[in-house]
């Protein structure tokens, strides 16, 4: 169905250009990449859109530092099978992605537009669990840990996300994603992504990234500074799963309450942990 | 706004509306197989392909088609009006009843296929996880994806 408030469409075929019109922050225009957030909710004071697909990247390279290099126009789906991001961080890629909708949304819905629009996701933990980097242009090309972004609140300014980095792992690395959700359809009631780094038989990195809780991420510090000083053991992981709960703040709504939600980022960070710790193993 | 949109070969000029989507445009030139279930993203009877790939049209801004590839169930049939194996099989296996979610379930199983040549049960009902069939409960129409499938790889002609 047309989008009735929509009047205006831009194209513009250049990066500065799309700047232009994007700067002065107009809260009646929206970037559009993929669009099927716009398509179904865009706010009604949305009148113009600036399609930037002739202006972004959309390829995947693999750095020769071990890298990845996702441009923002890459689809969910061009992130969930690439050969090398399907395996990096053990996976946890494709692992988390197929969670995302389904393949008719994957196979349009873009990770840049994903990662700005900044809201109930099982993507972005799992991008913080990997210590992505966001790469933006605001006049200049900036670069900075997606963490950064979303705690400096650069996400809520004008931008126009160009890319994501996903640094090289060490060999000894595993990340792991859980969701829990009422159907396949519906969005998490909760999610967690983890990481582990070993150096010899050290912990060198630890993430614990717990998503929509309602909000869009929160890590569990806590916990993951017991992980690092005393590993992924049974009892580290057990009691790492009761500090996740104690540190991490939920939210009630009408698909979970706060406290429902709170018992949930126990159980997923005790197994997912668990997962990290298995696969830790086997590496 | 006026767009040259590429549809199954060919090319169309057309005027659209700074709001409307692919599936608007498509329809209001006549491929009127692209059903307008939801226009919600929801059950995926709006689907064709873009470039190759499964995508709802109701969740694409009719410009964002501009120069790609569209095709509709009609793309899919052979130039001498042969069905595809996809179409065939899908009659053949009884998997067609009200027949409302059927080409875009057909173009989403050409999506798979092209990609995975053999997919599993299992692969094949998770790709179909956007196409929501009210009649069939799914069986017939994975039964017929199978065959397909086969008949692509060109097993029967072992």
């Amino acid at each position: 169905m047309s989008k009735p408030g929509i009047t205006e469409y831009l194209r513009p075929d250049t990066l500065e250009e799309a700047w232009w019109h994007v700067e002065p922050g107009d809260p009646s225009l929206r970037i559009l990449s993929g669009g099927a957030d716009l398509t179904i909710h865009a706010p009604p004071e949305v009148t113009t859109l600036v399609d930037v697909g002739r202006v972004l990247d959309s390829t995947i390279q693999t750095m020769k530092d071990g890298s990845i290099h996702i441009g923002a126009m890459a689809t969910l789906t061009d992130v969930m099978e690439h050969q090398d991001v399907a395996v990096h961080g053990s996976g946890v890629m494709p692992e988390m992605m197929v969670h995302v909708g389904n393949p008719l949304l994957r196979n349009f819905s873009t990770i840049g537009g994903h990662v700005a629009r900044a809201k109930l996701s099982d993507v972005v933990p799992v991008f913080l669990a990997l210590t992505a980097e966001i790469e933006y242009f605001n006049g200049a090309d900036r670069s900075e840990p997606l963490q950064d972004y979303y705690d400096k609140g650069h996400h809520k300014e004008p931008h126009i996300v160009t890319g994501l980095q996903l640094p090289a792992l060490p060999d000894r690395s595993a990340a792991a994603f859980l969701r829990f959700a009422r159907t396949t359809f519906d969005f998490a009631i909760l999610n967690v992504a983890c990481r582990i780094d070993l150096d010899g038989d050290s912990v060198e990195t630890v993430r614990i990234v717990v998503g929509s809780t309602p909000r869009l991420f929160q890590r569990a510090i806590e916990a993951e500074d017991l992980i690092s000083e005393q590993g992924p053991t049974d009892t580290a992981i057990d009691r790492a799963g009761e500090l996740a709960r104690g540190e991490v703040r939920t939210g009630g709504g009408w698909v979970a309450s706060a406290e429902y939600r709170s018992q949930l980022v126990e159980v997923l960070t005790r197994r997912c942990l668990g997962v990290v710790a298995g696969r830790l193993e086997a590496t | 706004m006026n767009l040259l949109l590429s549809i199954n070969g060919g090319q169309l000029s057309t005027e659209v509306e700074a709001g409307d989507t692919l599936l608007d445009a498509l329809r209001g030139n006549g491929y009127t197989s692209v059903k307008d279930g939801c226009a919600n993203g929801d059950c995926g009877t709006c689907a064709v392909l873009i470039d190759g790939r499964a995508v709802a049209s109701c969740l694409v801004f009719a410009g964002q088609a501009e120069g790609h590839e569209i095709t509709t169930i009609e793309g899919v049939t052979g130039a001498d009006q042969a069905y595809h194996p996809l179409q065939q099989t899908m009659l053949d296996a009884g998997g067609v009843q009200c027949g409302y979610c059927i080409p875009a379930m057909i173009l989403t199983a050409a999506d798979l296929l092209e990609r995975n040549p053999s997919p599993t049960r299992d692969h094949i009902s998770s790709y179909l996880a956007g196409n929501l069939c009210r009649c069939t409960g799914y069986v017939k129409q994975i039964d017929a994806i199978e065959m397909a499938a086969a008949i692509l790889r060109g097993d029967d002609d072992e």
